[in-house]
């Protein structure tokens, strides 16, 4: 090795680097602030199941709910009243029951009559 | 007091600039490089579940005298005394000169440990004198004298085993 001066043996000596390190071993744990909010939701969720539980055990049985609209014979049947019907009934075989319709008397001019009424009259020999 | 996200970009930014140069500190002062090893990352993860750098006026200085410390404190609760592990290297050599690199760590080994120090903190911690003084609590002017006679023991000890390689 020559004789250096400071600057030089200095220079010399940086030639040297020194070896990094291992990489830091950070162990990742969820913060407090998440902790907190994963307890928060599951203890929602719990407590909606509780409530929901509970609501579908002690919800109201109708028998027969006073405001259910009848089906008159003489009203004509539309999709609005049989959903209306559907919607009210306890149960659908209820509902059906009054949808069943009555027979309607036929109105016809006076002085005229359905083919129907005036096939039934007539005495057909075969 | 969690480090929050900034802060935990600013240490592992601090763990790679300065990580290489403590490291070494750490291995001149224990003369193992696990324990050095154990002795930066005991800082970083202090620093990173404990709080920030924001404090640090100096961080460079800041971080070299936590490692020292932590050092001392570990030396302290072991009670004894250290040797140069012969097997860990310490530097990266130029041109592959391992015996060079041996010879380099032997001579910084058999430097008393104040000159080492300051060696280190100047040569491969790039820190003034000004700031090797902060760290280790001492004066300016001790400082650099303990520098000077460091550097004459090292370069005759180096060119007292360079020749004898020569004449090999």
């Amino acid at each position: 090795m020559p004789i250096l001066d400071d600057e030089q043996f200095e220079r010399y000596l940086k030639e040297f680097r020194p070896l990094a390190p291992e990489s830091l071993q950070i162990e990742k744990r969820p913060g407090k602030a998440r902790r907190r909010f994963v307890v928060t939701m599951w203890a929602s969720a719990c407590a909606a199941s509780l409530l929901l539980a509970f609501l579908l055990w002690h919800r109201p049985r109708p028998s027969q709910p006073a405001s259910a609209p009848q089906f008159a014979g003489s009203q004509s049947l539309t999709i609005g009243r049989a959903n209306a019907l559907l919607v009210h009934a306890p149960s659908l075989k209820e509902a059906f029951d009054d949808l069943s319709f009555q027979p309607q008397p036929a109105s016809q001019p006076e002085g005229k009559q359905s083919a129907l009424a005036a096939l039934s009259k007539e005495n057909i020999k075969l | 007091m969690q480090a929050t996200r900034t802060d935990a970009a600013e240490i592992e930014l601090s763990y790679r600039r300065y990580g290489s140069a403590l490291l070494l500190f750490a291995a001149a002062l224990t003369g193992e490089r696990s324990r050095a090893q154990d002795a930066v990352h005991q800082v970083f993860l202090k620093l990173l579940q404990s709080g920030s750098l924001r404090d640090a006026l100096d961080t460079k200085a800041y971080l070299f005298t936590c490692v020292r410390n932590a050092i001392l404190n570990e030396r302290k609760a072991r009670r004894r005394d250290v040797a140069l592990d012969p097997e860990c290297a310490w530097f990266e050599p130029p041109h592959r000169d391992f015996a060079a690199e041996l010879n380099l760590r032997h001579a910084l080994w058999e430097l008393p440990e104040d000159q080492r120090e300051v060696t280190i903190l100047h040569i491969w911690g790039e820190l003034t004198f000004a700031q090797i003084a902060e760290v280790l609590s001492i004066s300016l002017n001790t400082a650099a004298s303990r520098y000077r006679y460091a550097l004459a023991k090292l370069r005759e000890a180096l060119c007292a085993k360079e020749d004898c390689r020569a004449h090999s």
